[in-house]
């Protein structure tokens, strides 16, 4: 087994997070606390009903066990590469990066496999008129964010790709590089739109009030751990563009200055992930008739 | 009755009685549809007979509204009266409640619309 790559100080932060992982894992593996459910159904203003009560705690306990997983092989993905193969990971050796990349996989794979309540055979069919949008479950700033901050990426690599360069430095990456990367965060982020509209669509049998209030409360917190893991992606891409240019340039003084904001852009990426995906209060509204069929 | 006449009936009841405002958008076919557990062609004949009547205008991609203006003449009342009462026993029995303490309620609820009529 080749070690080499890795120092002994990036060893000691994988033998750290890993028992703080396992730690976390145990927490999140537990059946939530009565004080937790409370917590959460305050933050997303959802009374807790009989009924509803262990669907919550379901759902909580599985998507935070899969988020953690999720995350916990993300940032220990390149540092246990290195130690196998004794080469960098071909994905890139951003690991707050490749461990949001997790929590995303993490969160996905949570929503898609989270059974919903469903209508028992020959009961009454009921649904509510109201139409459902992202915009009821996360806040339009953020939807905005994941259609937009790709557009900067791209404009980024533009931008590399014109600036006067300096002849001492190499240009690493690639223009090419660059250019493709930033093609591909607008898929991804066309593909985040996509599984957050997919949310959205996945049908709610209007069973009970209590249910429906607490279907539309998991949906809103696992659209809130995805679009917080996308929007913190997009910024951390765009912080590792502006290094990028900000490395290659000749323009005195620009060089630093985008350093700098690359710096800056992947702090707010980390602070986006944290407080996008744990909003202070989030109610998403609805009150209105119902339509059944038998 | 066919599962599109139920969804139109009670649409039309709703809109009759103002429960849903004029200019107020429905959900898409495909959701409605998949929140009943009906097929997308279900929902979309009701709606399109809802929309022959007057009571729905759909708007291209921005999707389907109440129309500003819904007919009202006495056979649309006498059939959103139906439909109110159709609606109201569905949803009592899916509620499970003691078919006597609903009526007892609706009863109650003539008699105090009733006394709010004769005030007014």
């Amino acid at each position: 087994m080749v070690t080499a790559e890795l120092t002994g100080s990036g060893w000691v932060i994988v033998g750290l997070t890993s028992i703080l992982a396992a730690v976390g894992l145990l927490v999140a593996a537990m059946h939530p606390s009565a004080s937790s459910l409370e917590k959460w159904a305050r933050r997303y203003g959802v009374a807790l009903t009989d009924r509803n009560r262990e669907m919550v705690a379901r759902y909580l306990r599985r998507t935070r066990t899969l988020q953690v997983v999720g995350a916990t092989l993300g940032w220990l993905l390149s540092p246990v590469y290195i130690g196998v193969f004794g080469r960098p990971l071909p994905l890139g050796d951003n690991w707050v990066a490749l461990a949001v990349g997790g929590y995303l996989v993490g969160a996905v794979a949570a929503e898609a496999s989270f059974l919903r309540p469903r209508r028992v055979p020959g009961a009454i069919r009921a649904a509510t008129l109201s139409p459902r949008s992202p915009a009821d479950y996360v806040s339009p700033a953020t939807i905005w964010s994941i259609r937009l901050l790709p557009l900067v990426t791209v404009a980024l690599a533009g931008t590399y790709a014109v600036i006067p360069k300096d002849p001492l430095r190499a240009v690493d990456p690639s223009v090419t590089y660059l250019a493709v990367a930033s093609l591909l965060i607008v898929a991804f982020a066309l593909a985040a739109d996509w599984i957050l509209r997919a949310i959205v669509a996945r049908p709610q049998p209007a069973i009970s009030e209590d249910l429906v209030a607490a279907d539309d409360a998991l949906r809103a917190c696992s659209m809130h751990g995805l679009a917080a893991a996308v929007v913190a992606l997009i910024l951390l891409s765009s912080g590792w563009a502006l290094v990028s240019v900000g490395m290659v340039t000749s323009v005195s003084g620009l060089g630093q200055a985008l350093i700098w904001l690359g710096f800056i852009t992947d702090i707010l990426a980390v602070g986006a992930w944290i407080g996008l995906s744990h909003p202070r209060r989030w109610r998403v509204q609805r009150e209105r008739p119902l339509v059944s069929a038998r | 009755m066919p599962p599109y006449d139920q969804i139109r009936s009670q649409l039309v009841t709703i809109i009759a009685t103002g429960m849903l405002p004029a200019g107020q958008r429905l959900p898409t076919i495909r959701q409605l549809a998949a929140d009943l557990g009906l097929a997308g062609g279900t929902v979309a004949r009701a709606f399109r007979e809802l929309e022959l009547g007057g009571f729905i205008t759909t708007r291209g991609r921005h999707g389907t509204f109440i129309a500003e203006r819904p007919p009202a003449s006495a056979v649309d009342r006498e059939q959103a009266l139906v439909a109110a009462a159709s609606a109201f026993a569905v949803q009592a029995a899916a509620a499970g409640v003691d078919p006597r303490r609903v009526l007892e309620r609706a009863l109650d609820g003539l008699r105090s619309s009733g006394d709010a009529t004769a005030r007014a």
